[in-house]
């Protein structure tokens, strides 16, 4: 009986200093968001800047309302925006796992013989800084006519070394007996990778995708060099209006941010018991 | 899994579709709009994104010009400030320039050195010419001697002063460019002004601006000391930027931070006109309005100290270009008509107000009473009309100087060795422009 | 016999069929711009090539002034630096947070999304608030806080504007940004783990710590070499927050070497000098990870 207690005890004891821990980082990771979000309904934009040095910055303080984001409509177009964001990155994503999963399956499971050359040249590309390519690239393009384009902005990213090494890293695991059955079944080779191979990878495509998403989402630098009008201009360069040269709006700035934020974030929070455990038996699990 | 991959491959279509769909409606719909309203001319524009306040003057300066006319239409595309310029030349590089095009005063060095730039000589007339500020001249046209850049309005640049604290220290308040201190008058102002408890650093440099700054804010103090960045006969910057008078200018921002005068971590906008702990702030028009707001009469200008040899001011802002592109398709003199349209005394008054830059015109100025002798931003007015200004860099290599200038300000306020500095943006400098051959011919 | 061959005949047609398509693609916009910048790397290409400049072929003149300019240098090191700090601290915090989290306590999934959230945000977004955050001074909150809570013994920082402290800060928030998604990856590793393990040692009478070092950290060893490379390669990409904070200073202390890359190509549009730089970049980076997986795999042998 005591014993029990005394575990008891001890139990509680560990749960507080725990929680005690998880608030501590709650509130490192927390407080920057909050300050983000709360700043974007602060209608005042010196009170926004004289807030930045106490705990003001994180606390609602003077006028707060909707302004911000009235005038981050009325400066553009947003929904245009934040549309073509999700029609480059949705694409990207899209055509890219078919891609990559087909190519990462030929390399894992079949036999061919330039795969001795392709696949460590494969894994030596991983390590090719995108950033140094950029020029080049634009200069292709543009000879092949594709600046000022959705496809511009998806398609050369729709092969990726790296994802394709996630991929061949998971499909390499997988028995190689479920291939046998298949073929003396009659199944093409094809056939196994449709209907045997995926519907048991789907843990390693969720981490494709938020890999992916997450790099596609945020991206700058190409769209700058590749896009010109509005009709294909994505989020993070429309952004860039906000910043004109003498004089920030940083409430107007904030509330963009928010809204360019918090649906995937919202994303992550439905959807995250499904996403860790797809994490927990892809290729890098333990 | 089947039907999975059916409904990616569909999605995929879909978004394909979509992609191709929007671009190609976009681009009948405009043709249809040539065609169906008796072959309205197009002539493509392409502008930053600035204030919310200029960004309203120009969509209704398009939309009330596209409405009056028969023969013309406005095609505008707006672009981000902050990377426009990269835009601008991969533009250039891909051949997607469009026929009137909105360029920093700074950047028309370079445009027009590549050729995407067609003279505007031919197509002005003298009778706005001469009632252009010289200022405007002077910044629109290239080594070559010919006029590529049109500006709506000009930059004011001086010290806005806090009149209060001003009259608080006894500080003489200067009321011209001709009666403007002298570099002693200047230190002692700074002194007394330290003096004061509630000034925390006299003087606002705008630090917070960035490297991005300095070559427009500090060349009119270099200037007074009889420096410059660039040599004007050889190009280049050796012996000017790093000459004695410039190291002497540069030397004068250490002192000024060694005394305490300037704040060299500077990251708020507020010192000058929201904490009030700074009495001078070496700030331009744009920030008329918050100063106004915020101290109402107490913001007066002051003109810069004369630190030797002069008094100068920075000049240069945003203005029009015609391309080459514009003339190759035959567009050119609509294009012209599009711009001289925009440099109407009307609009010129409008985007003045819009953004609170000093109008292109002297007959504007003279109908606006705050540019009448004794008015609010007569010294603005009077600089420019007194060819007190001095123009950035005319080279095709400006945003190497503006990038190599702002690194090494910036480390010399951050205590880093002034000649030292100076010494290796210099270098910097030539060396990319021998690189790229700017100055062969 | 027949069959043998036609099976992998068969075998051979579908690998290239499927490959196609991303080897197509890689070819076309990896390949080829990687070629094209190693031949830039030997010549005198500039954006867009000025009127009274024509292509040169200069031979190793790029390379030659690259190394005997310091910019290289101070980037590289600055770059190292960068990774030798962020890639053990990131992916120690990133365990010990998947420790945290992997647990039943009650809330756990609202602290996981917390804790997850800034990856979401954009680095643009995350410089800005954080170069607020970092303001010099007594004004600046970090600097206020520290003060605050060490009863005034702590010296405001200029953090961004020291040329001492300017890469640390941008490390902290680097790693604030990123160490959530290696926590996921951390946390799918702990969850993969059998319960048995836990329970054998359990029985054998382990203690926590015990069974931390000798059942968690080996079951997660393929975990942790995976997070440790691909953090490696996203710490030698850093870029973004010296564009949007710092443009490589004060006094080059975040110089790095994609952003010195993106400076001489962008800023004085030097393609020829960039793309030297690049290909020297890409061969460092190839060494490293040589010698990465060289180590990896000793150990595993060991």
């Amino acid at each position: 009986m005591k014993r029990i207690g005394r575990l008891k005890v001890k139990k509680i004891r560990q749960n507080v200093y725990h929680y005690v821990l998880l608030i501590f980082f709650f509130l490192i990771f927390i407080s920057p968001i909050v300050l983000m979000i709360l700043s974007s309904f602060k209608e005042d934009e010196i009170q926004i800047i004289k807030d930045m040095s106490s705990i003001q910055a994180f606390l609602p303080n003077g006028p707060m309302g909707f302004e911000n984001y009235v005038n981050v409509f009325q400066r553009m177009n947003f929904f245009k925006f934040f549309t073509n964001s999700v029609i480059i990155t949705v694409s990207t994503i899209v055509v890219g796992i078919c891609f990559n999963s087909m190519f990462a399956y030929a390399l894992a499971k079949l036999e061919f013989k330039a795969k001795h050359i392709l696949l460590p040249a494969m894994i030596a590309l991983i390590i090719v800084p995108g950033e140094t390519l950029s020029i080049p690239l634009l200069l292709l393009v543009n000879k092949m006519g594709l600046i000022d384009t959705y496809a511009v902005q998806i398609i050369p990213f729709v092969a990726e070394p790296f994802f394709i090494f996630l991929f061949y890293q998971f499909f390499k695991e997988l028995p190689k007996e479920i291939m046998e059955a298949a073929i003396i079944d009659g199944s093409s080779y094809f056939g196994i990778y449709r209907r045997i191979i995926l519907p048991l990878s789907k843990p390693v495509f969720a981490s494709v995708i938020i890999f992916n998403a997450l790099g596609r989402w945020g991206d700058i630098m190409w769209p700058v060099l590749v896009t010109r009008g509005e009709d294909v201009r994505p989020l993070p360069l429309a952004m860039q209006a906000l910043f004109t040269i003498n004089r920030n709006n940083w409430g107007d700035i904030f509330a963009f941010a928010t809204m360019a934020t918090l649906p995937i974030l919202l994303l992550f929070l439905l959807f995250q018991k499904q996403f860790i455990r797809s994490i927990a038996s892809t290729g890098v699990k333990g | 899994m089947r039907k999975n991959v059916l409904m990616i491959l569909s999605l995929v279509l879909v978004f394909t579709l979509a992609a191709c769909g929007s671009s190609k409606n976009g681009e009948t719909a405009s043709k249809e709009a040539v065609q169906g309203s008796g072959k309205k001319v197009e002539v493509t524009m392409w502008r930053t994104i600035g204030s919310p306040e200029e960004d309203k003057y120009f969509n209704e300066l398009v939309d009330s010009f596209n409405k009056s006319q028969e023969k013309l239409v406005i095609k505008q595309t707006t672009f981000p400030g902050d990377t426009y310029h990269d835009q601008v030349h991969a533009a250039g590089l891909s051949k997607g320039l469009p026929d009137l095009l909105y360029l920093d005063g700074t950047e028309m060095s370079y445009m027009a050195y590549q050729g995407f730039l067609a003279p505007l000589d031919t197509y002005l007339p003298d009778d706005l010419k001469k009632d252009l500020l010289p200022s405007l001249i002077k910044q629109g046209t290239y080594s070559d001697g010919k006029l590529y850049l049109l500006g709506q309005f000009d930059s004011g640049l001086s010290f806005w002063a806090n009149k209060k604290m001003l009259e608080q220290a006894k500080v003489r308040i200067p009321k011209g460019i001709d009666d403007a201190w002298s570099k002693t008058e200047f230190d002692d102002a700074l002194a007394k002004l330290k003096a004061i408890p509630e000034i925390k650093f006299p003087l606002d440099l705008k630090i917070n601006y960035g490297a991005g700054y300095w070559i427009y804010s500090y060349l009119p103090w270099v200037a007074g000391f009889g420096g410059n960045y660039m040599n004007a006969d050889t190009k280049l910057s050796e012996g000017t930027l790093n000459g004695p008078q410039t190291v002497e200018a540069f030397q004068y921002l250490r002192t000024l931070i060694d005394k305490g005068y300037v704040n060299p971590t500077q990251t708020n906008d507020d010192d000058f006109f929201g904490k009030k702990v700074s009495a001078l702030s070496l700030v331009g028009h744009w920030m008329e309005p918050t100063h106004k707001k915020e101290l109402g009469d107490d913001a007066i200008l002051v003109p810069f100290p004369n630190f030797g040899k002069g008094v100068f001011t920075g000049i240069g802002s945003l203005g029009w270009t015609i391309t080459a592109s514009a003339k190759e398709k035959g567009v050119d003199q609509q294009a012209w008509e599009v711009l001289s349209h925009f440099m109407s005394p009307e609009n010129i008054k409008n985007v003045s107000a819009a953004n609170g830059a000093v109008p292109a015109r002297i007959s504007v100025l003279n109908e606006i009473p705050d540019y009448q002798e004794g008015g609010r931003l007569y010294l603005y007015r009077e600089q420019l009309e007194k060819g007190n200004g001095i123009v950035r860099p005319v080279t095709p290599a400006f945003s190497v100087f503006q990038k190599e200038i702002g690194q090494a300000a910036m480390d010399i306020v951050n205590g880093a060795d002034v000649k030292g500095m100076l010494d290796k943006a210099a270098k910097a400098i030539d060396q990319s422009i021998n690189d790229a051959g700017y100055n062969n011919k | 016999m027949r069959t043998k061959t036609n099976k992998y005949l068969r075998q051979e047609m579908t690998a290239w069929f499927m490959s196609a398509p991303a080897l197509i693609i890689l070819l076309l916009f990896m390949i080829v711009p990687l070629l094209m910048s190693v031949y830039f790397s030997f010549t005198n290409r500039m954006l867009i090539m000025p009127p009274h400049l024509s292509t040169k072929f200069l031979g190793l003149e790029n390379y030659r002034r690259i190394l005997e300019q310091n910019d290289f240098f101070i980037a590289l090191m600055n770059t190292l630096k960068f990774a030798l700090v962020v890639v053990p601290v990131q992916t120690t915090l990133a365990l010990l947070l998947a420790l945290l989290i992997n647990s039943k306590l009650r809330f756990i999934y609202f602290f996981r999304t917390v804790f997850f959230s800034p990856v979401v945000i954009t680095m643009v977004v995350v410089s800005i608030i954080w170069s607020l955050l970092l303001a010099p001074g007594p004004e600046g909150f970090i600097n206020s806080f520290l003060s605050h809570i060490t009863f005034g013994a702590f010296e405001p920082k200029a953090w961004l504007f020291d040329k001492h402290s300017s890469l640390y800060a941008i490390m902290m928030f680097s790693i604030w940004q990123g160490v959530g998604f290696q926590m996921i990856i951390f946390l799918a590793g702990l969850q993969y783990i059998s319960k048995d393990l836990y329970e054998a040692s359990g029985l054998d009478g382990a203690s926590k710590i015990q069974q931390f070092f000798y059942v968690t950290l080996p079951q997660l060893r393929n975990t942790s070499v995976f997070i440790m490379i691909t953090t490696t390669i996203f710490a030698f990409k850093l870029f973004t927050q010296v564009l949007v904070l710092t443009n490589g200073g004060p006094q080059d202390s975040t110089l790095t070497l994609v952003y010195l890359l993106y400076s001489e190509g962008f800023t004085k549009m030097k393609i020829g000098y960039s793309s030297a730089i690049g290909v020297l970049f890409f061969l460092i980076v190839l060494l490293i990870s040589i010698v990465q997986m060289k180590l990896t795999k000793v150990n595993r042998e060991g």
